[in-house]
Parts: structure tokens; C-alpha cells; sequence
């Protein structure tokens, strides 16, 4: 047994508002620069809808993540021989255009302009070009869904539904969407850093966050092809490829990362997971039905005797044993089960878990007849030609998740590899606690009705309560458990500082020197 | 601009160079330098034949034609100049460049020597080629080749000449191939030109690294055993086989690429949104 950190997440769907300011607060802190412009190493997609860049959960076109051959598993699109014939020119490269061309408006027209017969305008121009330009895209242009036809319908995750299910997810009055922020996963196999033939990415060995070291990297762009998850961006001023840091300045100093920190919604966690890195290569190459529970299995428990000495004769502190077993994600993704990570199909072992979103508000459509409520109404009141009722009463117990207006087959290809049963029983969860607390304030749930719905879904009223403070009433240090870094011990397992006491200070900051 | 203005600096400069080098030269030197390594002079045949007596035998205009440029001569249809192509294997006689006045020193020279025409042909200056071992042979062809340096540092034949069998991908193409140049030039002619470079680019190539005698037997003895070996060979028309070569190898190329990688990606995922709004800002605008 391998124990090692690493700092995940965990982000409640259900609670997103679909607000982008976390991918904001990512902005103005990394990546406002020039050649930086087009990167969101946080953004924000509507679910359904084709994301940013365009289609990048489709591999067919990018080429990213792992494939299984045999009892192993291998990069789609990267590795000695791939890479080797796409070194002058991978079509797997996603191009600006599959980004957006970023822009700015000249606002010092609006100021500066000369007195004329028309208003003056701040037209927008290119940030890479510097000239005017007609804007076609940014970053979240299908956001709510908007221009449906060119972006939700061409949603990659609709595969597997039938056209009629596709059909129905956009008709007016049952079209829904829900929102699905991303940042870099910090997967425990990830496909940039084994993709890169510099070697210069690499999984911190303390906390688990993958960096790109800016030094050693010479711009070959196989991350950014490799990264399932296209979160492994190149900027073309530095010549480097940047990607999400998770904010380790911040981690480290004790804070929550910037996007975290900020969000409205609360709906980000984040604490540590001890895992077993002897099993990541058995886990990545299991078979397409057994990834996800093998993925939840490699994370240990925190409070196991075992567990704990193993960790410590590895290295890992006590603070950050003690923050793993405080640990918010461990509750929601292995105590409580309500999350599931993004797209494990990709097989890069994605450390960022979601809870799938109960939302929109479940419901059944039940065809009743309205003539008589009709006869009631004024003359001159709009007449409304239905015949069906909007049907939220709640005297079947779970019968709706199976209706649910956003299809389960979807849900299943986003979060568990296309298995549904596994969707099913986090929405029941999900379910049971909503209707637990609606006994609570509402009144209208009967004891033994919400009790048997909990009983189903494995819970007690008290583990129901702790999952509704951390859903709803948690506070900062609830959400973001944070263990001390001991950066220097993680340097002194590298090298031994007293070869360099006394001869350097902090360093130098060196940019880097290469660029266009 | 600047590099044609230098190398055009650098070509003026070089013709004025030969041409000022040749102008104080006496009949003889120039016989020598031009003429000898295929003339002699009551010495018998070489590659072209004996030379002497030969302004009695021609009148003065037709010899200045010929001299300036046989081919010339030759191709307009003169009888006699088409019998002595024919009888001397079709080799041609490389235009000297020389002037009217040089010609003339020249004739005056071959004139002042008198003798009387010799008809046997000369044999090897060296020694005779049947004397040619095996072990010549094998010398000769890495010579040829490359393979082996020439002491003076010279180029190897191989550049400048093909021989099919020796490279794969066969010789240079600025000059002839010699498979049949034994039979061509014979063993005097050969072993002369090989010696002396008559040829103005062969003599620039060699004029400052001259090819050892023992090099020239060498090298003609593989050229001897080269044309013995390729007796039924034609000789085939190589530049134009490589040119015909190359354009189909394109199409080849052409078609397997394509067929390889007709899925690659060719343009933006949103080329088709992208085009449809610029359609729309052009078609209301």
C-alpha cells in the first residue's frame, strides 16, 4: 500500500447558479496576459450544450484521455510513435477557432474621438490580432442554452439516446439545462503529464496538483491534444503551455483557491483524499462498468489504523491526515456516496467530483382534463389549450427520478461512463434528504413517508442532517479543509537543503525567454 | 538584390581572369593546353586524329568553322566534317572558345611542326591497360566511387559521372555516363583525357588536385572493365527516366497520404457556425 495526499474537490450541481464568477476571479488573477486571453482554466458550460472549447468531450475529434489495450491501457492520441507522426502537424489540436478569438473593445474611441455627426463607438478588436474583427464566439456563447440547434443538440453526451428522447429534452415547456463548472481535475493518471515528452508536467508529490513547469517545457503541445478534459492550454506569446494551478500560492498559504473562495453558489468543497497509488494502473485499465467503483475503492479511509501507519511511513503528515479525516470530499464521495466524477471513461482518474444536480425540480406530467377549470375563467383571460397538470406531489416515492426532465441516459454519460443505476441512486439520495427536510418545514412529507425514504437510500436522520449542514448552512472552514502545506519537507525529500544554506535567498524571477 | 549584384561581381571578375590568362599565350601553350589531350601532331591517332599536315589538307576557312565549334559544322550537313564524326565514334570535339587570332597562332603552330600523319593510334601514355590487374580493377571502381580518396584530394568521378552500377542511386548527371567511354575513346584517348582534363569544367575540378598516374591506370582500367561487362547494356536516357520517376512517385505519395489520413481533422469544429454568420453579415450588409 502506496498512501499518498491529494487535495480534490467536490462541486454540488444543484447549487450552481450558472453565475461565471468564479471564472472571473480565475481571470484577473492568472490568466489576464498577453497570450493568455483565450484560456479559462475555470469556466462555467450549460448542460446540454457543446462547452468550451467546442465538443471537447467528443475524442473522435481531439484525441484525448486513455485507451484500454488488453490489460493496459494507453493515450489516445500521444505516446512515442503517435506523437512521433503528428510532430509536424496534429490535426488533434484543438485551433483558436475550436477556443474563441478573444477581444476587447477600443474603448478610447468613446473618449477620444473627434466631434463628428454620429455617436462614436468602441468597436471590438482582436487580442491576438490587435485589429477590428467580427465576434463569433466567447467562451460560454452557448450559455442558457442560447442558439439551441448549433450548440445543445450537437452536446456530445446525447449519444445513446434515442431521437425522440433527444427531441423531447428541447421542447418548449420541458427543455431544462443545469450548469457544470470546470477546472483542471488533478487526475490521479493524467494523460497531459504522461503525454509530455519534455517531461515537464508533473503531480506534486505533497497535495497532488499538477503543474507545468514553464522552464523545462518546450512548447510541444501534446497536453494540450492528451487532456481529455482540454485543460491544458498553450499560450502562444511565452511559447509554454499553462494550465489550472489550483491556485497553490493560495493552498499553501491557507486560503481556498481563488475560484473557490468566490463562489456565490457555496457550492465548491475541498479537502484531502488519502489514496493508494499502487493501484492507479489496475484501477485506469478496469473495464468500462468497473472504473467508476474501482476509481471510488483506491481512496482510503482516513480513519483505518492501517491506512494512517501507512500513510505516515510514507511521508504524508499528520495535519494532512488529520484535514483528510475533516475532510468534506471524503463525506460526499465516499461516506455519503453523492459524488461522482466527470466523464471516468476518460480513464485519467479525475479528482474533481460532482453532485449530480436533482434539479430541475422533478416533476411528472399528468394528463388531466382542464375543460372545467377552463369554463371558470373570464372571457378575456388567455386561454391556455392544456390538458395536463404539472404534477409535483410526492405520493410515489422515487417514481420521478425515472422521469426526470433531464434524462438519466445523459446524466449517465457525463458522470458514471454511462451507467445509469449509478445515477439513479445518488438522485434517490439526493431525493430522501430533499424530502427529509421537507418533513422538517414544510410539514406535508409524513414521518414514516421521509423515514422510508431514507431507510431505501441507506441514510438515518442524523447522517441526513450532516448532509444537509454541509449542503446548505456550511461555512468557509466547513467547505474548504485545508492542510498545512510543509512545502519544505516535500523539497527535503527532493534534495538535501543544506547543500544551498546560506548561498541563495529567494531566488530570481525569470520570465520565460522564449516567444513569438 | 545584393547577393546577384556579388555574384555577378564575382562571374565578371572570373571570365576576365580566363580570358586575360589565354591572351598572352603563345600557339604552342595554347595547342597544348586545348589541343594534346586528343591531337597530336605526326604522332598517330588519340581520341580525334593526327593533327599534322592538316592545313594543307583543309582549306583555312572551313578549318576555322570547325575549330570553333564542330558540332556546328557537323549539323549543317558538311560531308567531310560528318565522316570524321562518324569515324571517330561520335565523340565531340568540345568547343575551345577560342578567338579568331588564337585560332590562327594555333594553326601556324601545328603548320611549323610539319611531319607527316601517323595512322596508328596511341596507346596508353602510362602503361598498356592489359597490363591491368584485377586488383586495378577493384582500385579504379572505389576511385570511381568515391569510396577511396584521390590522393590529391580531388573529386571523385562519381560526382560529376554515372556509372549505373556503382551508387544505387546512380552517378552525377552533370557530365556523360562512361559505361561505353573505353569503346568510345580507346585506351589512348581515354587515359589522355582522364590525365590532362581537356573538358573546361573537368579541368577547373582537377586544375589544383591533378590525378596521379597510377590513379589514371586505376581508373581506366575500371572503365575498360566496365564497358567489356556492359557490352549489350543501353545505355539508358537517366534524366529524363528520373523526372518521369518523380512525377509519378508525387502522385503515389499523393494518393497514399490521402488515403492515410482522409479522416484528419481539416478545419475549426465551428466552421460550419462560423460560416454561417459571416454568410449572414455579408448578405446584410
Amino acid at each position: 500500500m502506496d498512501v499518498r495526499a491529494q487535495i480534490s474537490m467536490v462541486f454540488h450541481l444543484d447549487k450552481c447558479i450558472g453565475c461565471h464568477t468564479c471564472s472571473i476571479a480565475c481571470k484577473n488573477i492568472w490568466t489576464d496576459r498577453k497570450g493568455a486571453e483565450y484560456m479559462w482554466w475555470n469556466n462555467v458550460e450549460t448542460k446540454p450544450g457543446t462547452g468550451y472549447p467546442t465538443k471537447w468531450e467528443n475524442q473522435s475529434i481531439y484525441n484525448g484521455g486513455w485507451v484500454k489495450n488488453g490489460n493496459d491501457i494507453g493515450l489516445r492520441g500521444a505516446g512515442k510513435l503517435k506523437g512521433l507522426l503528428n510532430i509536424f502537424h496534429n490535426p488533434n489540436l484543438p485551433v483558436i477557432d475550436d477556443y474563441y478569438e478573444p477581444f476587447t473593445y477600443k474603448y478610447l474611441d468613446l473618449i477620444e474621438s473627434p466631434d463628428m455627426d454620429d455617436q462614436p463607438t468602441a468597436r471590438p478588436i482582436s487580442l491576438i490580432t490587435g485589429k477590428p474583427i467580427n465576434i463569433k464566439m466567447g467562451p460560454n456563447w452557448d450559455d442558457d442554452m442560447s442558439g439551441t440547434p448549433d450548440y445543445a443538440r450537437n452536446d456530445p453526451n446525447m449519444e445513446g439516446l434515442s431521437a425522440a428522447e433527444q427531441e423531447a429534452m428541447f421542447q418548449l415547456e420541458k427543455l431544462a439545462f443545469f450548469y457544470l463548472p470546470r477546472i483542471c481535475n488533478h487526475c490521479l493518471n493524467p494523460a497531459c503529464v504522461a503525454s509530455c515528452p519534455s517531461g515537464a508536467i508533473y503531480k506534486r508529490g505533497e497535495d497532488g496538483v499538477v503543474l507545468i513547469n514553464q522552464k523545462v517545457c518546450r512548447a510541444w503541445r501534446m497536453c494540450v491534444t492528451a487532456c481529455p478534459y482540454k485543460k491544458s492550454y498553450y499560450n502562444w506569446s511565452t511559447g509554454k503551455s499553462e494550465k489550472c494551478i489550483l491556485c497553490y500560492p493560495r493552498i499553501e498559504a491557507g486560503y481556498a483557491p481563488a475560484c473557490m473562495h468566490s463562489c456565490v453558489g457555496r457550492i465548491r468543497y475541498l479537502g484531502v483524499l488519502l489514496y493508494d497509488a499502487d493501484l492507479i494502473n489496475d484501477t485506469a485499465s478496469s473495464e468500462n462498468e468497473d472504473l467508476i467503483n474501482r476509481q471510488l475503492d483506491i481512496i482510503l479511509d482516513p480513519f483505518d489504523p492501517k491506512v494512517i501507519s501507512a500513510a505516515k511511513a510514507n511521508g504524508v503528515a499528520d495535519s494532512t491526515i488529520t484535514a483528510a479525516q475533516n475532510s468534506p470530499v471524503y463525506k460526499f464521495v465516499k461516506e455519503w456516496g453523492l459524488a461522482l466524477p466527470l466523464h471516468p471513461e476518460f480513464r485519467t482518474l479525475p479528482m474533481l467530483f460532482y453532485v449530480p444536480p436533482l434539479l430541475p425540480v422533478m416533476a411528472k406530467l399528468t394528463t388531466v382534463d382542464n375543460t372545467d377549470q377552463s369554463k371558470k375563467m373570464d372571457d378575456r383571460a388567455k386561454y391556455w389549450p392544456d390538458n395536463w397538470l404539472y404534477d409535483t406531489s410526492t405520493e410515489e416515492l422515487f417514481s420521478t427520478i425515472e422521469q426526470a426532465r433531464m434524462p438519466l441516459k445523459y446524466m449517465a454519460n457525463l458522470f458514471s461512463a454511462g451507467d445509469e443505476s449509478k445515477i439513479v441512486n445518488v438522485m434517490k439520495k439526493l431525493m430522501a434528504i430533499r424530502m427529509h427536510r421537507r418533513r422538517a418545514t414544510v410539514g406535508d412529507i409524513s414521518d414514516e413517508k421521509a423515514d422510508n425514504m431514507l431507510e431505501q437510500s441507506g441514510y438515518n436522520a442524523l447522517t441526513a442532517d450532516d448532509i444537509y449542514y454541509l449542503t446548505s448552512l456550511a461555512k468557509f472552514d466547513d467547505r474548504f479543509v485545508i492542510p498545512a502545506s510543509h512545502r519544505e519537507q516535500a523539497i527535503e525529500m527532493l534534495e538535501f537543503t543544506g547543500d544551498v544554506k546560506g548561498s541563495v535567498g529567494f531566488g530570481f524571477i525569470e520570465k520565460p525567454a522564449r516567444g513569438i | 538584390m545584393k547577393f546577384i549584384t556579388v555574384s555577378f561581381t564575382i562571374l565578371l571578375q572570373f571570365v576576365l581572369l580566363v580570358s586575360s590568362s589565354l591572351q598572352a599565350q603563345s600557339g604552342e601553350e595554347i595547342f597544348k593546353l586545348k589541343c594534346s589531350p586528343c591531337h597530336t601532331i605526326g604522332k598517330g591517332k588519340l581520341v580525334g586524329p593526327d593533327l599534322s599536315g592538316v592545313t594543307k589538307r583543309r582549306e583555312e576557312a572551313w578549318l576555322m568553322k570547325f575549330i570553333k565549334s564542330s558540332q556546328t559544322v557537323v549539323n549543317s550537313g558538311d560531308e567531310n566534317a560528318k565522316k570524321i564524326f562518324e569515324e571517330f565514334n561520335k565523340v565531340v570535339m568540345p568547343d575551345p572558345g577560342l578567338s579568331d587570332p588564337e585560332i590562327k597562332k594555333v594553326l601556324t603552330y601545328i603548320e611549323s611542326q610539319g611531319g607527316s600523319v601517323v595512322s596508328e593510334t596511341i596507346v596508353s601514355k602510362i602503361r598498356p591497360l592489359s597490363e591491368a590487374t584485377p586488383d586495378n580493377y577493384e582500385k579504379g571502381k572505389k576511385l570511381f566511387s568515391g569510396e577511396l580518396r584521390l590522393v590529391n584530394d580531388g573529386a571523385p568521378c562519381v560526382s560529376c559521372h554515372n556509372i549505373p552500377e556503382v551508387t544505387a542511386l546512380g552517378g552525377g548527371n552533370l557530365a556523360l555516363d562512361l559505361t561505353h567511354s573505353f569503346s568510345k575513346l580507346s585506351e589512348g584517348g581515354l587515359t589522355n583525357i582522364i590525365q590532362t582534363q581537356p573538358f573546361p569544367v573537368m579541368n577547373m575540378a582537377f586544375v589544383n588536385n591533378p590525378i596521379t598516374d597510377e590513379e589514371v591506370f586505376d581508373i581506366a582500367a575500371y572503365l575498360k572493365g566496365v564497358d567489356a561487362a556492359n557490352q549489350n547494356v543501353q545505355q539508358t536516357n537517366q534524366p529524363i527516366n528520373f523526372l518521369y520517376s518523380g512525377i509519378g512517385g508525387l502522385f503515389l505519395l499523393l494518393f497514399v497520404f490521402g488515403g492515410l489520413w482522409h479522416n484528419r481533422r481539416k478545419r475549426s469544429v465551428n466552421f460550419e457556425i462560423y460560416k454561417r454568420q459571416e454568410d449572414y453579415i455579408r448578405k446584410n450588409s
